[in-house]
């Protein structure tokens, strides 16, 4: 949701923009070299709506990266839901590349659409900036399946009803049943609103087992039953439920994950992204925002922007091979 | 015809329309229920067409048969609506200004496009008086900045 | 528990506590009032504020802003038959007759009453049930869910606008916009004609302000007439008749809100049925209901108790289990996070005192905002007495802002202005705009809550489960029912009434 009548403004200051840069070509390119200008705004485009994880991740960083950029321009989230992210993501593809516009999206969402649907856009060509936040992702059971541990279903071969968090074609759902297919279990998925309805519907024991991430699910841990995270070690607040990567499947922590990435708009110069890379790298260090991030439960976990693409693209190559094997049925 | 018919016909054809793309999604839950509503509305409104233009000949077969009576008729049809008439330059020129209004909002700005509607729309389409067209224009046009403008995206 | 009580009033009615108070009601009713603007939007509004509050401040302002949407939500669907959100479309079923009668100070003073008690109703069995709450938020799955969104579609059959046949074409219509955009299961997008713009559906937002906004403004400005005629109560003595209406119907009120606050407990489908069930309910349990769609005030009594009655009962699942049962909620869930206060069962051991200034803000902000209502109403009741000329542009102006700040989405714009057309011709030609919205708000819960329950249990799985059942048979009672209750006398001058229509056309 955004209540804001921005884009109606922006047309304005986007007409008088036009006007400014027609007349000032003559004046040579020298903005690039400005970034930011001061007293100028940056938006970070976000998929969600307001007090999510993303928003909470988004304003803490705004509020960092405005003290990290040189001339400390503002940092204005905006909240651009709808079309399962791809509204967002548009506003960051199609914004003039000046660095201005930015976007803090969900990695698996942003390359889902061109790999299963054909989409028409390349996810490696937007300028990827960092990974920001990967949140604890667990997988755990209901205490009515009669569950207490992975090994009852790994290898079975069996179906478990899972509680979804999308749609049978969400990253999530696919994720899980890529989950199932390398861990050798049949994964049954049944929809829901997101992650608390679903695990709503695992504390009624309606359904075997689901996977969020651990701010969600935490509250209600005593509720249900840890199965294993999607770490590479076991974590302190859950000592004797195993790691995905002690299972022998640590390919699936970058399946699997709600890894929020900062990117902006392909094309932007290259002096613009070297400004945008060393403050997000300080606003990422930044005390305030690692203490916000604590707080809210988040899990703050930096990748610089080639790491960010090799997540990207291992995203497109893991599911592009799954690519006929989650179509079918 | 009269407008009446028009409507219904419309719900008609939305809905042949909607289940024809049913189809499309044959086999998946995006099947169901799309086919199932857009089908069942189909018939219904094309059973009320028929049963509204067979009732429309009968009282016209009836009004000529007998012009004095017409009133209390104890027709089985679903009840019929006085054929109101429908004011179509009115609305066309309502909806010519608001079509200007989005233009407006949408290259220039909103806040020109709520004075500058409600201006020209109170003097040239309500034929009020200039002043308190100007008035009302100036007022609502200040709210709608305060709030829309000032408050909103103060976040 | 209880004995955070005491502490939490301290914090609420001491400095700065209650200038949060004030101001956050203040401003969630000014966002109430407008059409398209509401909870959600608010607390977005409010939200980065508050980060820089002490925790329990930005929860007073932010309970205080919530609660007072649903309060002054009702003035623009009974002056304007502009429900604010569709928490709020029962109430202009009466309350936009009554004000063309010229009685809106009559109705606001009604539903400002029966907001401020239905808050407090709600907040009360919202403190003796919370302890049970977890039990009684578990005992509700998909099949029940169906049955409630069912129950609320069925009440379409109830409201009696137009001929049945076209009510249900109508419905049927609503349902069908429903079907727009991502389908519950697969996540298949259907009906997008190509365009982002209909991947997520049809919004609800600007299709209600088309249908009952922009129309209603078509028509004043084509019939040109104010909305009230000649006779019109002003001053304060409508609305203490108002207020005193809800005494009067003090059954229909506490069943309002009872309701309420149990629908509102159930996640997910609380704020949208809530106040239409009640609606239902009303009219169905009627001796007479012959003035219920003309201006009954009880039609504007039980739908506003219930829909600030719901709050309380919405908190339940908020609190116990940190699911929203609301965008509202959840954007309160985020807040609470920030904060580092996780709702879960663990929330009423460690923080009772939080859990206890939470409730009392809605008490106490639900009591300010009728409060503050009832003295505005006589102002706000002069709005009918305005020529349409005047009305009707800014009724256009606003509406359309409303749905575009929504969701920041030109297209929104686009479809109020169509559905305009369509509310004028549905309204011309006898088809329920009413059961349209109905229908168009429970369209996706029913579908999606239909093949949970048949991926999870099966009919005969759903059909056995108690609760699941005992809906059913509501449903059926509620559509049955008003038919039984018909005095054997009723229905013999009803049909002594056709036999004299009949007679008098073969006469004639």
């Amino acid at each position: 949701m955004d209540i804001r009548l921005d884009s109606l403004k922006t047309s304005v200051t986007g007409g008088v923009a036009g006007l400014t840069l027609a007349l000032g070509v003559a004046a040579g390119t020298a903005g690039a070299a400005d970034f930011p200008e001061a007293g100028s705004t940056i938006t970070i485009v976000i998929p969600n709506s307001p007090g999510g994880s993303t928003d909470t991740t988004a304003r803490l960083f705004a509020d960092a990266l405005s003290k990290a950029l040189p001339n400390e321009p503002n940092v204005v989230v905006q909240n651009r839901t709808g079309g399962n992210g791809m509204i967002a993501l548009n506003d960051v593809m199609r914004a003039d590349p000046d660095g201005y516009t930015l976007g803090i999206l969900e990695a698996t969402t942003v390359v889902l659409p061109p790999v299963l649907e054909g989409r028409d856009y390349d996810p490696l060509e937007i300028e990827w900036i960092a990974q920001i936040n990967n949140p604890l992702y667990l997988a755990v059971a209901s205490k009515a399946s009669g569950l207490t541990s992975i090994d009852q279903m790994a290898g079975t071969g069996e179906t478990f009803v899972q509680a979804s968090t999308g749609g049978r074609l969400d990253g999530s759902t696919l994720g899980a049943r890529m989950t199932g297919m390398a861990m050798g279990f049949g994964v049954n998925p049944i929809p829901h609103d997101g992650a608390s309805e679903a695990l709503l519907a695992v504390i009624r024991g309606d359904v075997d087992w689901m996977q969020g991430t651990f701010p969600t699910i935490y509250a209600q841990i005593d509720d249900v039953v840890p199965l294993f995270t999607y770490t590479s070690e076991r974590i302190p607040n859950l000592p004797d439920v195993p790691s995905v990567a002690e299972l022998g499947h640590a390919d699936l922590l970058k399946l699997n994950g709600l890894q929020l990435v900062l990117g902006t708009t392909p094309g932007t110069p290259d002096e613009v992204m070297a400004v945008l890379n060393a403050a997000s790298e300080a606003a990422f260090m930044d005390e305030s925002f690692r203490e916000g991030m604590v707080e809210a439960n988040q899990n703050a976990e930096w990748l610089d922007a080639s790491e960010t693409r090799e997540l990207i693209q291992a995203k497109i190559d893991l599911f592009g091979a799954a690519r006929d094997e989650l179509l079918k049925e | 015809m009269k407008v009446r018919h028009v409507v219904t016909l419309l719900v008609a054809a939305l809905s042949a329309a909607m289940l024809a793309g049913a189809f499309e999604y044959a086999g998946t839950a995006a099947f169901g229920f799309p086919f199932a509503v857009s089908g069942i509305v189909l018939v219904m409104a094309l059973a009320l067409l028929v049963a509204d233009l067979r009732a429309d000949r009968a009282d016209r077969a009836d009004r000529a048969a007998e012009p004095a009576s017409g009133a209390a008729s104890g027709d089985p049809v679903p009840e019929q609506e006085r054929d109101r008439p429908v004011d179509w330059a009115g609305l066309a020129t309502i909806y010519a200004f608001l079509a200007g209004f989005l233009v407006v909002a949408h290259f220039v700005s909103y806040l020109v496009a709520v004075p500058a509607f409600l201006f020209l729309f109170g003097v040239l389409f309500c034929k009020e008086r200039w002043v308190p067209s100007a008035v009302l224009a100036a007022s609502v046009g200040l709210a709608v900045f305060v709030i829309f403008d000032q408050f909103l995206p103060s976040f | 528990m209880y004995d955070a009580i005491l502490p939490a009033l301290g914090v609420i009615f001491s400095w700065p506590g209650i200038a949060f108070l004030v101001g956050g009601t203040l401003i969630g009713m000014v966002f109430g009032i407008l059409p398209g603007l509401g909870g959600g939007q608010v607390l977005a509004l409010l939200l980065p504020v508050t980060f820089a509050l002490e925790p329990e401040y930005a929860i007073i302002m932010l309970i205080g802003a919530a609660g007072a949407v649903p309060t002054a939500g009702s003035v623009a669907g009974i002056l304007l038959n502009t429900p604010g959100s569709a928490q709020n479309v029962a109430t202009t079923f009466d309350g936009y007759p009554l004000a063309r009668q010229g009685r809106a100070g009559y109705a606001i003073g009604a539903a400002a009453t029966s907001s401020l008690l239905g808050a407090l109703v709600g907040a009360a069995v919202l403190i003796t049930i919370l302890p049970l709450g977890r039990q009684i938020v578990l005992s509700f799955s998909y099949p029940e869910y169906f049955m409630i969104t069912v129950m609320g579609l069925c009440l379409i059959a109830l409201l009696g606008e137009g001929s049945m046949w076209k009510g249900v074409m109508s419905a049927g219509l609503g349902l069908m916009l429903a079907f727009v955009g991502a389908d519950p299961i697969e996540g298949l997008v259907r009906y997008d004609l190509g365009t982002d713009y209909l991947y997520d559906g049809i919004k609800l937002v600007p299709v209600m302000i088309g249908l009952f906004a922009i129309s209603e403004a078509l028509a004043l400005l084509l019939d040109k007439k104010a909305v009230a005629g000649e006779r019109i109560e002003f001053g304060m003595s409508g609305v203490w008749r108002g207020s005193l209406a809800v005494f009067q119907n003090f059954g229909t009120f506490l069943r309002g809100s009872i309701l309420g606050t149990l629908i509102g407990i159930i996640p997910g489908v609380g704020g949208a049925v809530a106040n239409l069930i009640a609606y239902g309910q009303a009219k169905a349990t009627a001796k007479d209901k012959s003035s219920f769609g003309k201006g009954d005030i009880r039609g504007v009594i039980a739908p506003e108790s219930a829909n600030n009655a719901k709050d309380g009962g919405a908190l339940v699942p908020t609190l116990i289990f940190g699911i929203p049962g609301s965008l509202d909620m959840a954007i309160l869930i985020g807040a609470l996070m920030v904060f580092g206060i996780t709702p879960g069962p663990r929330l009423m051991l460690d923080s009772p005192d939080i859990i206890m200034v939470l409730i009392g803000t809605l008490v106490f902000g639900n009591v300010l905002a009728g409060v503050i209502l009832l003295g505005w109403a006589p102002y706000l009741a002069r709005v009918t007495s305005l020529r349409s000329t005047t009305v009707a542009p800014v009724i256009l102006v606003l509406g359309l802002l409303g749905s575009y700040a929504t969701y920041g989405n030109f297209g929104d714009m686009i479809v109020a202005l169509v559905f305009g057309l369509v509310g004028y011709f549905f309204h011309a030609y006898g088809f329920s705009r009413v059961a349209l919205i109905i229908a168009l708000v429970l369209g996706g819960l029913i579908e999606k809550n239909f093949y949970q329950s048949m991926l999870v249990f099966g009919i005969e799985g759903s059909l056995t489960r108690p609760i699941t059942l005992g809906l059913l048979l509501a449903t059926i009672a509620m559509l049955v029912y008003p038919a039984l209750r018909a005095s054997p006398g009723a229905l013999l001058s009803r049909a002594a009434r056709k036999e004299r229509i009949k007679v008098s056309k073969d006469e004639g």
